[in-house]
């Protein structure tokens, strides 16, 4: 039972730490060691990487070198693909940031930094309920770079990481988001009469008084679309890029049959909504304080989700406190690669 | 005080400048009389009695000032005024103001908009001096939509580029709590009933705070979670008289709009309780329920750090204990994993993860992941697929017909 007491007296000691926000960053160096050598789950670790969820934890290794260097560099020669992986990151590791202290002052990425140690520390602390535990144990590991961790394959990736800290790291927390909806346009090029087309077509609604288009929905793949007598055309509802242009073509192919001269030109896709879920609980009055200068809005009497506008790739991301994110277009003011570069994200 | 000026009733020369409400009156600290009233005097007598006119009041700004932007201002005083807020909140909140009458958008825009922009200057004045003001005070104020408030102000702070904090909470606990009308006797407020302020707000303080840290606060609006911490504080103070009050009784009482969510935001506080109070062991004996945690609700908030700690830690620690079990484990994990179990056994089965209620609710029937499908976009798109969606001759004139008929059948006047 040499385990059990040591474990508490260390679970209180770090959770004295992880909650007294202005002692984290002093007492790091000398916790950190003896944080690992009595009852470190190591073999955990292996286990991890075959994980495709513990591929996060060079994630976390890229940002941060030693425990004790962070406090003194100053990262804002930073560019800004490391600080967008930077944000990327700090959406996941916010959770940890309700216990950090207010240093609004300081750069985002030094807050970041931090964030990703208290997922270290949370590890031993048992303080990170709600958040599945395997994806943790990765980021630990990248906390200690120190010998005696012969058994984790994923040091020399740290090291490696650590020396080049401006190189981008590749997005691969794998989490990845659903594409939910494909909004997209085309011309058909031809004056389309309305009325003949809702009498003709049995998948048609056309009520001129409230609104000067024929809706029509197709089943597969399953979309609605607004016809619009110009002969321009609305395509929604499709969960891929292929799938819109197919529908669309469809679309096309149903009005070309009731005799239009229809032709297809210019599809091009409009917005592209995607979501996903982090599976951890999110501190959004965190994030906000955190991130006000990187354009975030958090008003919850209007609306219980953070928007935070990222600007490169230009999307829109709804972030809600149960961890599920939504991603979309920001519209007007976006530039024609949004809606790709979200593919990418 | 304007010097050389006296009060034309007594002759004292002890002037003072006073604000009732929105109008800005000279009066009389000892008899009481009002010497120069905003709408009464002309720029010309309030000069007389020396009192410095501000530029919007005088003739120059007239000029390069439209007439709808001047009656805004106005309107930014007067709602700063009413709200009782520092002189200097004016200054900003008129900057703002003008600032955006400077952009197309807002010059251009509907009267409805420009009134509530007035507000959201208000607004954003307040928030950046942490003056904790409410969007739905400021609506009600200006008898504005929410919608329409909510839209402006997005549209403002984008335009504008401002850096709005979030609101302060524990200010707002201050200036919400001190609003209930509960802490004097009065004849509709049974003695009972009525309580120490100090006291109520420390407590209610307390408990938003353990809100906060139990995630019952993030994403939600601000307002419910205080007032059910504040029937719960002021319950506390004194259970075994009031207890039988429910909120919206204590709300109607206190003389104050009881906000729809508070409901269930009072039931998420008392599960928090209930949870907490299954930690103490000499409130284990007793199996409290959601009607008599109240009265050890000063315990609990007491031993809040701890209890929070340990009523929701047991979750991760069952969680690692199945982690580690899962791995190729050596005897030392073993004997840990018997370890786990024997505290297990040792403390009450609580095991609650801190999450926020939307994350502990039953997950909704998830839709069927779809699977990748290779449409590549250029298929072949079969007529006979297309023909489906088509109707034939006959069944358009049958349509036709029916569409006829129905027309003819709403055309027909009702008989009398």
């Amino acid at each position: 039972m040499v385990g059990s007491p040591l474990m508490e007296e260390e679970e209180d000691m770090y959770l004295d730490l992880f909650l007294d926000p202005y002692t984290v960053q002093d007492a790091f160096p000398p916790a950190m060691s003896h944080l690992f050598s009595p009852r470190a789950p190591l073999d955990v670790y292996p286990l991890n990487l075959s994980n495709p969820e513990a591929v996060f934890s060079p994630h976390f290794g890229g940002v941060k070198e030693t425990s004790s260097d962070f406090s003194s560099v100053d990262l804002s020669f930073l560019p800004d693909e490391l600080a967008q992986d930077s944000k990327d990151q700090a959406v996941t590791g916010n959770r940890h940031e309700t216990e950090q202290s207010r240093k609004t002052q300081d750069q985002q990425c030094q807050l970041q930094l931090p964030g990703g140690e208290d997922s270290g520390l949370s590890l031993n602390n048992g303080s990170s309920p709600g958040s599945h535990a395997h994806l943790y144990p990765g980021g630990a590991a990248f906390n200690q770079p120190s010998p005696e961790k012969s058994s984790s394959d994923s040091l020399p990736v740290a090291s490696i990481v650590s020396m080049t800290p401006m190189n981008p790291v590749p997005e691969c927390s794998g989490i990845v988001p659903q594409l939910q909806n494909v909004v997209s346009t085309a011309n058909l090029a031809c004056k389309l009469d309305l009325r003949k087309i809702a009498l003709s077509a049995k998948n048609t609604e056309y009520n001129p008084k409230r609104f000067a288009a024929v809706i029509m929905r197709i089943r597969e793949p399953r979309t609605t679309a607004l016809l619009f007598s110009s002969g321009k055309v609305v395509c929604t509802g499709a969960k891929s890029e292929e799938e819109s242009r197919l529908a669309a073509r469809k679309y096309a192919r149903v009005v070309q049959k009731l005799g239009f001269p229809v032709k297809f030109f210019n599809f091009k896709i409009q917005n592209m909504v995607g979501s996903c879920d982090v599976k951890f609980p999110i501190r959004l009055e965190i994030l906000a304080l955190t991130h006000r200068q990187f354009s975030s809005s958090y008003e919850p009497e209007l609306f219980p989700g953070l928007i935070y506008k990222m600007v490169r790739p230009q999307v829109v991301l709804l972030i809600f406190a149960s961890g599920k994110v939504v991603l979309t277009d920001p519209g007007e003011g976006a530039k024609s690669s949004g809606p790709r570069s979200r593919r990418q994200l | 005080m304007p010097s050389g000026s006296r009060c034309p009733d007594c002759g004292s020369s002890e002037l003072v400048e006073d604000s009732h409400y929105s109008q800005s009156q000279l009066v009389c600290s000892d008899c009481g009389c009002v010497v120069t009233e905003g709408t009464l005097t002309t720029t010309f007598n309030d000069e007389g009695n020396l009192r410095e006119v501000t530029y919007s009041r005088s003739t120059g700004e007239n000029e390069q000032v439209s007439r709808s932007q001047q009656r805004d201002l106005r309107r930014v005083r007067d709602l700063c005024r009413i709200l009782k807020l520092p002189t200097t909140f004016e200054d900003t909140a008129i900057s703002y103001y003008q600032r955006a009458y400077q952009l197309s958008g807002i010059r251009a825009a509907r009267l409805q908009k420009k009134e509530v922009l007035v507000g959201c200057c208000v607004l954003i004045t307040c928030r950046q001096h942490n003056w904790p003001l409410t969007m739905g005070a400021i609506c009600t104020l200006l008898y504005a939509d929410l919608d329409v408030f909510s839209g402006t102000y997005m549209q403002l702070v984008k335009l504008l580029g401002l850096d709005v904090p979030a609101l302060c909470l524990a200010d707002l606990v201050k200036s919400y709590c001190s609003s209930f009308r509960l802490f004097q006797a009065s004849p509709s407020i049974p003695a009972k009933y009525v309580e120490d302020k100090d006291k109520m707000l420390s407590r209610t303080l307390l408990l938003v705070e353990l809100a906060n840290e139990t995630w019952l606060v993030t994403g939600r609006h601000p307002l419910p979670v205080i007032t059910a911490a504040t029937f719960l504080a002021w319950q506390s103070l004194r259970p075994s008289a009031r207890l039988t009050c429910s909120l919206a009784q204590f709300c109607k009482l206190a003389n104050v709009d009881l906000p729809y969510p508070a409901a269930s935001r009072l039931q998420e506080l008392l599960a928090v309780l209930l949870r907490m109070a299954s930690q103490l062991a000499w409130l284990r004996v007793l199996k409290l329920d959601k009607r008599t945690v109240v009265k050890h609700i000063a315990d609990l908030l007491q031993h809040r750090h701890m209890l929070v700690r340990m009523a929701f830690r047991d979750g991760t620690a069952e969680g690692e204990t199945q982690k580690q079990q899962q791995g190729e484990q050596g005897q030392r994990e073993e004997a840990e994993d018997s370890t786990f179990d024997v505290l297990e056994r040792k403390r009450p089965a609580s095991p609650a993860p801190l999450l926020p209620p939307c994350m502990l609710k039953p997950p909704k029937r998830s839709h069927p992941t779809p699977s990748v499908s290779a449409v590549t976009g250029d298929e072949n798109i079969s007529d006979s697929e297309i023909e489906q969606y088509l109707r034939t001759p006959q069944e358009v004139r049958d349509f036709q017909r029916a569409q006829a008929a129905s027309q003819a059948a709403k055309s027909v006047p009702n008989p009398p």
